[in-house]
């Protein structure tokens, strides 16, 4: 398509419009922190922030969402699904963000599809902001198969020029988000500068399944605390529970909310069996998860690289470092009897 | 069909089964009138009231929650209302200023025989509430939190600190004194705890102002094992609140003080097993000054509640405030417990202030102020303040703040004086 470019004031008249139809969700500052939030006005927007410190997951896999509420009703109970209402725009999204999503996708919306991530995901326009400011600490984007300035995931790729941004326009949806949008034409290459980010090799399937006894996670989760912070403020970590809670009003919701594989109770079963009862089980789990299980299954790593965790851990455990030991011990030796 | 528009106070009331529930009976038989507004939950005794259900009372919609008892003295388990008494103080001082208005909870006592002073004090309290409205806050994301000066440096320069503690740390795995010295190494990203077993290893040992967390927390995981660990002062205490607790043991220690305290002393000297750093200070006893504390308990009660509400929105539930407290080693969290189950799996910000408000009041009398919790917060939720707070009320209401000073003194919550008034419990 055509290259544009937006002024800023262009931009932010084209937002305010925005805010008139679309649920616009933007990083705003929050205490100390940066974080994806609905706006009701524009100087809520934190333009400058960076990325931002938590992932805009909650926008599309809500941290509590209710699926199911019963009320009770003049005759018997009424059954009442949510549904999103405006179409969403997701404003600052780093190309991270956007790639997150499309790693999700392979799984939410494969047959059976979750129907509210569908939702979320169709109704949402994805405008994002080309890294031209990063790195940031952490950030191994180009490891994972992605990159600063990666416009695939998106909608719209705006880059931060000179009084303004330059406008990738990458959809149909992303075009119909800028119909009003006062674009104009934009002559001449971009160049864009975009950060130096380190290499990261990621090993063979067969290397992580040989790891899978080592030592090594022990020795690594001694110092883990087992909190959820790592998968939390994580893109793409999925996982769910599922439970019902009584409202004052008599109605009962059907709750789903987010769940951390390093909960100590997050595996428990019947018969007060936990098939995971160590940290270091659980911590390798989540390795395992994002780099065995998740490319075996669907063909790409369950992590963008967006470096939430390691700034995010408090005894920093750093996925890179885990990455490059699994990596360094290069591929094991066969076992006997085996070509 | 009746006036939706009024307001009318749902109360709920916790009322013991052998004084104040025959109380209410006797209100009842006399025809005496009392508002309808009281939702009774009969219970063996007040001690049988967790605090916490104050809490989730509130949580759960109740406009204010009433807890009656026998009168001091006359309780049928001996002594459980004076228990409660306690428990009830500090759950209040923490609700209020969580900018839960003082009026809304309160604790009194009711015989059996005092029917009319039943439905005098049930009449007074709905009124009390029926006054203040329902309970409403916006959260207000403007306000912030009040700014302690920064506590200066521990010590001048760190560096020969630092190499002082590699020094000994070789020493201790040499001479096989201890089987692992527990403290920090440079990481990828600031300090990180780092478990040395070899010589080797304890070269990779250092040690600045900003090294995180508490070490003391791993202890109770290196149960059996000889442990070398570093501790400033408050780490120090919140060992010795393990040691009375019961969770390490102190043969098993070898307790490595580093740096002098910031205002506040730690152990006497001669509790540790090696001292790096310059001597530390003795405690004085009297109350915790915590500025920040005391500059938010001046603000109206509004102001408090759109405080709390905006600094909960940003939390995740994730729960690194507790896994980095070194005394908050329940197997199972109330937070996370299945049956009963005193929170839903929600994260909301209902859901979210009920867990800080338990794990704070679970931490009353034991938290030492190391400011891991708050350390560990990934979304800088200045944690502490609870903590702060519930310390200065337990130091002003059971006289003075020692905590993890005395391993012989009881724990505040299981103790108490027959004659101490305390703030807003019973006439």
């Amino acid at each position: 398509m055509t290259a544009h470019s937006l002024s800023r004031g262009a931009l932010e008249a084209w937002l305010s419009g925005l805010l008139e139809t679309h649920a616009v969700i933007a990083p705003v500052r929050r205490g100390g922190q940066v974080v994806f939030r609905p706006v009701a006005r524009l100087d809520e927007i934190a333009f400058d922030a960076g990325r931002a410190d938590f992932s805009a997951k909650d926008f599309f896999l809500p941290s509590s969402e209710a699926i199911v509420t019963w009320r009770p009703a003049v005759e018997g109970v009424r059954t009442e699904t949510a549904g999103l209402g405006r179409p969403q725009v997701l404003f600052g999204a780093r190309p991270c963000d956007a790639h997150a999503l499309e790693v999700l996708d392979r799984l939410l919306l494969k047959d059976p599809a979750d129907l509210f991530y569908a939702e979320r995901r169709a109704k949402t326009t994805l405008v994002g902001l080309a890294c031209v400011d990063g790195p940031w600490e952490g950030c191994f984007c180009t490891s994972m198969g992605g990159g600063p300035a990666e416009r695939r995931y998106l909608d719209v790729l705006l880059t931060g020029i000179e009084g303004g941004y330059a406008v990738d326009v990458v959809t149909e949806k992303g075009q119909a988000a800028l119909a009003g949008a006062a674009l104009t034409p934009r002559d001449g290459q971009l160049s864009r500068e975009v950060p130096d980010l380190p290499r990261l090799a990621l090993a063979a399937a067969d290397v992580w399944r040989e790891r899978f006894d080592e030592a090594y996670w022990a020795d690594l989760a001694e110092r883990c605390i087992g909190c959820r912070t790592c998968t939390y403020d994580c893109p793409v970590c999925y996982c769910f529970d599922v439970r019902d809670r009584r409202l004052a009003d008599g109605s009962v919701e059907r709750l789903r909310c987010w769940d951390s594989c390093q909960g100590a109770l997050c595996f428990a079963i019947a018969g007060d069996h936990n098939p995971r009862p160590t940290q270091a089980s659980r911590l390798r789990q989540r390795f395992m998860h994002k780099f065995l299980y998740y490319v075996t299954r669907e063909g790409a790593p369950l992590c963008v690289g967006c470096g939430r965790c390691v700034v995010q851990c408090p005894v920093n455990i750093d996925i890179r470092e885990v990455l490059a030991h699994v990596a360094a011990s290069g591929p094991a030796p066969c076992p006997p009897g085996r070509p | 069909m009746p006036d939706s528009s009024a307001f009318e106070p749902r109360i709920v009331g916790f009322l013991c089964n052998w004084c104040s529930y025959a109380g209410a009976d006797l209100a009842g038989t006399s025809r005496t009138g009392y508002p309808p507004n009281i939702r009774i939950v009969r219970v063996p005794c007040s001690g049988r009231v967790d605090p916490l259900l104050i809490a989730r009372a509130l949580k759960d919609g109740a406009d204010g929650v009433l807890v009656l008892g026998c009168h001091p003295g006359d309780c049928h388990y001996s002594d459980g209302n004076y228990y409660a008494r306690r428990r009830y103080a500090v759950m209040r001082e923490l609700l209020v200023f969580l900018g839960v208005e003082p009026e809304r909870i309160k604790l009194d006592w009711v015989s059996a025989s005092e029917g009319a002073r039943f439905a005098k004090v049930v009449g007074e309290f709905t009124e009390a509430v029926r006054r203040l409205g329902p309970a409403r806050a916006e959260p207000d994301f403007s306000i912030e939190a009040p700014q302690a000066p920064p506590p200066p440096p521990l010590v001048a320069d760190y560096a020969p600190l630092a190499g002082e503690l590699r020094r000994l740390a070789r020493e201790l795995l040499a001479e096989r004194r201890v089987e692992v010295v527990l403290g920090w190494e440079k990481g990828t990203v600031g300090l990180r705890p780092l478990f040395a077993r070899t010589p080797e290893q304890a070269d990779r040992l250092t040690f600045d102002a900003d090294a995180p967390l508490n070490l003391a927390g791993y202890l109770r995981g290196l149960g059996g094992k000889r442990v070398a660990v570093v501790v400033r002062a408050a780490d120090a205490r919140a060992v010795n609140v393990l040691l009375h607790e019961g969770q390490v043991k102190r043969e098993q220690l070898f307790l490595i003080g580093v740096g002098a305290s910031s205002g506040r002393g730690p152990l006497p000297v001669t509790s540790y097993d090696a001292l790096l750093g310059t001597p530390p200070e003795t405690i004085d006893g009297g109350l915790p000054r915590f500025p920040a504390v005391a500059e938010m308990d001046g603000w109206p009660a509004a102001k408090r509640a759109a405080f709390w509400r905006a600094q909960f929105e940003n939390c995740l539930r994730c729960y690194a405030c507790r896994q980095a407290c070194p005394l908050c080693y329940c197997q199972e969290c109330m937070a996370e417990q299945l049956d009963p189950a005193w929170q839903t799996i929600a994260i909301d910000g209902a859901e979210k202030a009920l867990f800080h408000v338990l794990r704070a009041f679970h931490l009353a009398g034991r938290c030492t102020g190391c400011k891991a919790c708050a350390d560990a917060c990934p979304a800088g939720i200045p944690l502490s303040l609870l903590n702060q707070k519930v310390a200065l009320e337990v130091a002003r209401l059971f006289g003075g703040y020692d905590t993890g000073l005395d391993p012989e003194k009881p724990l505040p919550f299981t103790t108490f004086r027959k004659d101490e008034t305390l703030t807003g419990c019973g006439a």
